[in-house]
């Protein structure tokens, strides 16, 4: 008994699975670190230099004495804090398109804790959970699928066709550190009167420099605000545990996914609705992801186009196949014989968007010269 | 449909459960304030007399505080970033609505008016920029922090034009604020009243 639940914890946790979702939520994850950067570095005065709110000294005070991961510790030169946040947006740039996926994450994981040593006072719990995650990214092979660095080995022929299976724990750390996150704040929570006695959703409205968007007034009324406070409670509690059962995960993130739409809506906090929804990706397997492009996929067929060599050439197999992979739903095929339409090509190729200045060269370079025999159209 | 796993590394696994372990520790509430002098490894028995007996739950907080915050595996993650608090709107939402202004007070005492970045004045798209400002303030208002006074002091004295020859020597911090009532209940209106008040060097508040 105790080895068979052993071994189902052993695989939950540690089991081989698709790289894939870790290569989505990658791309999501990235995507939004490179936003709230860029939003914060347009605070750039403020908040990272000496004329700012807080200077070196004072983020030094702030450690009590305790070393912290920091590469701005002690820089007082604004263009060096500059230079490192760039760095940063930069790291978070590449490990968004998957490009030098390894370096990338970990440049951008020492940039956002190193930042967020530099001014700890103006953080939310959205910029906690991008730290923590941004660093759980950068110990996960998040780069094997999904990727410019998968496209790359493709075409050098260094890549599997079909994507590596990889151990799924760094998968499994980001569900359960949203577990946690929900769980401890639902415990938190009914440490306090207003969540319990039902009408905690009655006060962040009313702060007039917190809110953002009305709603209703009924809505923060009566029934509907022990609705409101408890439904919360519920929600939350329910993505810290009933979300890990197949059966109910999907109405679970649904719920979460209202509930921060309501937030995000209502009130002003950076970000937080945006990363932490953005975990719920981790929630689906790979292979389930899989099959709901492939859904999409068919649903696309119409856009389906086939690019043909020129004349006197063929494809080359490896190259072939990762021209393929920059495509979008399976809707670009290269090789056989057919309609050319190289501008649809690039078109419904998102992941080819950046070599738009080089594609027909990289098209050129991914064909060979063929033996004599006419081909239809050209690329 | 996971494959069959070739293996991770046991010290991955032993780590992965230690780590998980560790984070929940951390992210259990603190002691109580009135109860914290006991998690300190510098209480003197004296100080232990002078507090309420702690509940068996408080005694593990106090615990937790003490071994798991205050020893060394909390100090790792303070290190390397993996620190984190999951107090969104708890134990209550915030009550308190506040914004903040200043006078800024030159050498030859002419009164120079300052008002800090208001969320609820900037339009839509600004908001999130200015929040950084207005989560600045909250935390700064908290005692813990109240060593950051003179830091936005002279952030707040920088921020106006002023003659070199006559600059500013006190900055007088406001905060107007209001305490929201249960619903159902009269609002009442802002307050203005004094934060803080400080004296700035001219070397540090020099005009950008």
């Amino acid at each position: 008994m105790m080895r068979r639940i052993w071994k189902e914890f052993d695989e939950t946790l540690f089991g081989y699975g698709s790289p894939v979702t870790l290569g989505l939520f990658r791309i999501v994850f990235c995507a939004l670190v490179v936003i709230g950067l860029s939003l914060t570095a347009t605070n750039f005065s403020d908040v990272f230099t000496e004329r700012g709110l807080v200077p070196a000294a004072l983020a030094e005070r702030w450690t009590n004495g305790i070393p912290r991961l920091n590469v701005l510790s002690g820089v007082t030169a604004a263009p060096l804090t500059a230079a490192v946040i760039g760095t940063t947006i930069l790291a978070a740039f590449c490990a968004m398109m998957g490009l030098g996926t390894r370096v990338a994450t970990i440049v951008m994981a020492i940039g956002i804790v190193s930042l967020h040593h530099r001014n700890p006072f103006i953080l939310n719990s959205g910029d906690t959970l991008m730290r923590v995650t941004a660093i759980y990214l950068a110990v996960s092979p998040c780069g094997r699928a999904c990727s410019l660095d998968r496209v790359i080995g493709l075409w050098r022929g260094t890549a599997p066709t079909e994507h590596a299976p990889i151990s799924l724990w760094p998968q499994r750390l980001i569900q359960i550190q949203l577990s946690v996150v929900y769980f401890f704040t639902v415990l938190l929570k009914w440490g306090g009167n207003t969540w319990r006695d039902g009408t905690a959703t009655w006060y962040p409205p009313q702060l007039a420099e917190f809110a953002r968007f009305g709603f209703p007034p009924f809505f923060d009324q009566g029934i509907f605000l022990r609705i409101g406070t408890y439904g919360t409670l519920l929600i939350e509690l329910a993505l810290a545990t009933l979300v890990w059962s197949p059966r109910f995960r999907k109405w679970v993130l649904l719920g979460g996914l209202g509930l921060h739409a309501i937030i995000e809506w209502r009130f002003n906090i950076p970000m937080f609705a945006f990363v932490i929804v953005s975990l719920y990706i981790c929630h689906y397997e790979g292979h389930e992801v899989k099959a709901w492009a492939e859904r999409l996929s068919q649903r696309f067929s119409r856009f389906r186009v086939n690019v043909a060599a020129p004349e006197g050439r063929k494809w080359r197999e490896a190259p072939a196949r990762a021209l393929t992979a920059l495509g979008l739903f399976g809707t670009v095929e290269y090789g056989g014989s057919g309609n050319a339409k190289p501008a649809a090509a690039w078109a419904r190729s998102p992941g080819a968007w950046l070599a738009l200045p080089v594609w027909k060269s990289l098209l050129f370079q991914a064909t060979e010269e063929a033996p004599a025999r006419k081909t239809k159209g050209r690329p | 449909m996971q494959a069959k796993s070739p293996g991770v590394n046991p010290l991955i696994k032993v780590g992965f459960v230690l780590y998980v372990a560790l984070i929940c520790l951390w992210s259990l509430p603190r002691a109580p304030r009135d109860l914290r002098v006991l998690a300190s490894p510098r209480a003197t028995p004296e100080m232990r007399a002078a507090v309420r007996k702690p509940t068996p739950y408080e005694e593990l907080l106090i615990a937790n505080d003490r071994h798991v915050r205050g020893g060394p595996a909390g100090r790792v993650l303070l290190t390397t970033g993996l620190w984190q608090y999951w107090d969104m709107f708890a134990p209550n939402p915030s009550v308190n609505d506040f914004w903040v202004t200043a006078d800024i007070t030159t050498r030859s005492g002419r009164v120079i008016p300052y008002e800090y970045p208001r969320v609820s004045q900037v339009p839509i798209l600004r908001k999130y920029r200015s929040e950084r400002h207005r989560k600045y303030v909250e935390r700064t208002r908290l005692s813990d922090f109240s060593y950051a006074q003179p830091y936005l002091a002279n952030y707040i004295a920088r921020q106006v034009p002023f003659d070199p020859g006559d600059p500013p020597s006190i900055v007088t911090v406001y905060v107007h604020e209001r305490e929201i009532q249960p619903p159902g209940q009269p609002q009442p209106n802002h307050e203005k009243r004094l934060w803080f008040r400080r004296a700035v060097q001219p070397d540090e508040v020099r005009p950008r």
